[in-house]
């Protein structure tokens, strides 16, 4: 299974040949494509605004994803290859609409006090937290789904790590004040659909999980403030839970008494309502319920599907793995398609919700095709399956990963 | 997208008199633009059907990336598209639009 790799080649090359065929044209100004491993998968290069070359899947609204390789440079991703990925026609505000002067962020609804809070407010007037955490789209990996399933046909790229500065949920609606009938916390950006059939993407969550110390309203990200196409100047930071709940360019907390119902909370982002979230493949799920958190993930980094090992010569696997924010506590390799597993050793712990670096020395023996699966398992016991899981939307994708080598 | 944005910035200029237009200006933020969209439709019966009532929200790589579909699937969500995202289909356009997807991108 080449769940990793990606071919580059330079794509100027075949250009003139993709259009005598009358196919469709990609970037002119993209000198390289890559490949994702599944049907249809060609992708452009492209470069946005403070990101290098990233994987275009879509452009407007703009859907980037990293490339692999970039989860092999360190634990966390760098701000100008962390994935992008809008639902609206008017995506991005433009950054002179979201100018952070005049940027104001409202609290209302079921509350005592109804804010308007600056940016410069938000920083002075509450304490400052940080936290390392993985933001992953709810279909990161789609294009792998058997059989396939619509949607935006991610490979792996559509997660990435980073350390996030700002303020806690909880101390703003403190300031607020939750009114005795308050169920969920409504959160809208700025970024707004072009028709007025199209509902605006908004997320709710409960009350309860709203005032857990964990959730923030960040500004910065990596000691940065966030880049134009993560949400600058401000987004909602829920670890260990799926983007969808990330709302970026956030400028409105609604305080509800009653359960919200838009579209984004249902019939969108939902997944099968059982312990795994799969159904027999091709069929359609009796129940359903917002997607939350992460299950859990590993990978390997340091060897790209597709590469030679020489044998006897020792090298050291590396990687990374995580959950939705309970903690890993065990990645283990198998060379003998999940026969024996041999444990690897855990990188510095940055956090329950960040990614955790793990390697393993190894000497491939003998020479031919080796299959290296990696599984990871977290505090609670959950792990990863052998086989895929399927869903509808072809979200929460965590089987246990294999890169094939050869051994010469 | 790009017209929408130069139209609030002229409107915001004038009504500040000039002066946020000048302010703006300076931030060389402000006038990020995204790379130009350079995916085109496939030719074919529908296509300026599909680019009218399509293509008004997103681009074409939105299309084109799917994998090949059954005529069932983009039925599905040719409709989605109607009854969920207001996309302004009338039933007539409806079957010639299901018709170009399946045989552009579809199986």
């Amino acid at each position: 299974m080449r769940s990793n790799q990606t071919l580059s080649r330079r794509h100027f090359l075949v250009r003139g040949a993709v259009l005598a065929a009358g196919l469709p044209a990609l970037s002119s100004l993209a000198e390289d494509t890559v490949t994702l491993p599944f049907e249809n998968g060609e992708r452009p290069l492209v470069t946005y605004p403070q990101k290098r070359p990233l994987i275009r899947l879509t452009s407007r609204p703009p859907q980037l994803e990293t490339p692999f390789s970039v989860f092999n440079e360190g634990v966390l991703t760098p701000n100008d290859a962390f994935f992008v990925r809008y639902h609206l026609a008017g995506s991005p505000p433009s950054m002179e609409q979201l100018g952070a002067d005049k940027f104001r962020l409202n609290i209302k609804g079921a509350v005592t006090t109804p804010l308007t809070l600056s940016l410069d407010e938000l920083k002075k007037d509450f304490e400052q937290a940080e936290v390392v955490a993985v933001n992953q789209c709810s279909g990161n990996s789609r294009g792998f789904f058997k059989p396939r399933v619509q949607g935006g046909q991610s490979a792996n790229g559509a997660m990435g790590n980073a350390k996030w500065k700002g303020v806690r949920l909880k101390d703003v609606l403190a300031k607020a004040g939750l009114a005795a009938t308050a169920k969920q916390a409504v959160f809208n950006g700025m970024d707004k659909p072009l028709l007025p059939g199209t509902p605006d993407f908004v997320k709710a969550i409960d009350v309860d999980q709203a005032i857990e110390p964990d959730l923030l309203l960040a500004y910065e990200m990596n000691g940065e403030p966030l880049p134009w196409l993560n949400g600058f100047p401000l987004r909602l930071v829920v670890p260990g839970h799926y983007g969808t709940y990330w709302i970026k360019h956030l400028n409105e907390i609604q305080i509800t008494a009653d359960q919200f119902k838009g579209f984004w909370m249902d019939p969108a982002y939902r997944i099968p309502d059982d312990a795994c979230a799969a159904i027999e493949p091709g069929t359609k799920p009796k129940h359903t319920i917002p997607i939350t958190r992460f299950n859990v993930r590993s990978f390997l980094t340091s060897v790209v599907d597709g590469a030679t090992l020489k044998s006897g010569r020792p090298v050291t696997l590396r990687g990374i793995a995580f959950d939705g924010g309970y903690g890993i506590t065990e990645v283990a390799v198998s060379d003998d398609n999940g026969r024996t597993w041999r444990g690897a050793d855990l990188g510095k712990d940055l956090g329950k919700y960040s990614f955790r670096e793990w390697t393993l020395p190894f000497t491939p023996t003998r020479a031919g095709q080796l299959s290296l699966r990696v599984r990871a398992t977290n505090r609670l016991g959950q792990s990863q399956p052998m086989e895929p899981l399927w869903n509808p939307s072809g979200y929460m994708r965590n089987v246990v990963e294999t890169t094939t080598v050869t051994v010469a | 997208m790009k017209t929408r944005h130069s139209i609030l910035t002229l409107v915001a200029g004038l009504a500040a008199g000039g002066a946020i237009w000048t302010n703006a200006a300076d931030k060389a933020s402000d006038s990020w633009k995204l790379p130009a969209e350079e995916t085109r439709l496939k030719p074919g019966a529908g296509a300026e059907l599909v680019k009218a009532n399509c293509l008004l929200c997103h681009s074409t790589d939105y299309i084109s990336t799917q994998p090949a579909l059954t005529r069932d699937q983009w039925k599905a969500t040719v409709l989605k598209m109607q009854q969920k995202f207001g996309a302004p289909f009338n039933a007539e356009k409806m079957d010639p639009v299901v018709d170009y997807l399946v045989k552009s991108y579809g199986k």
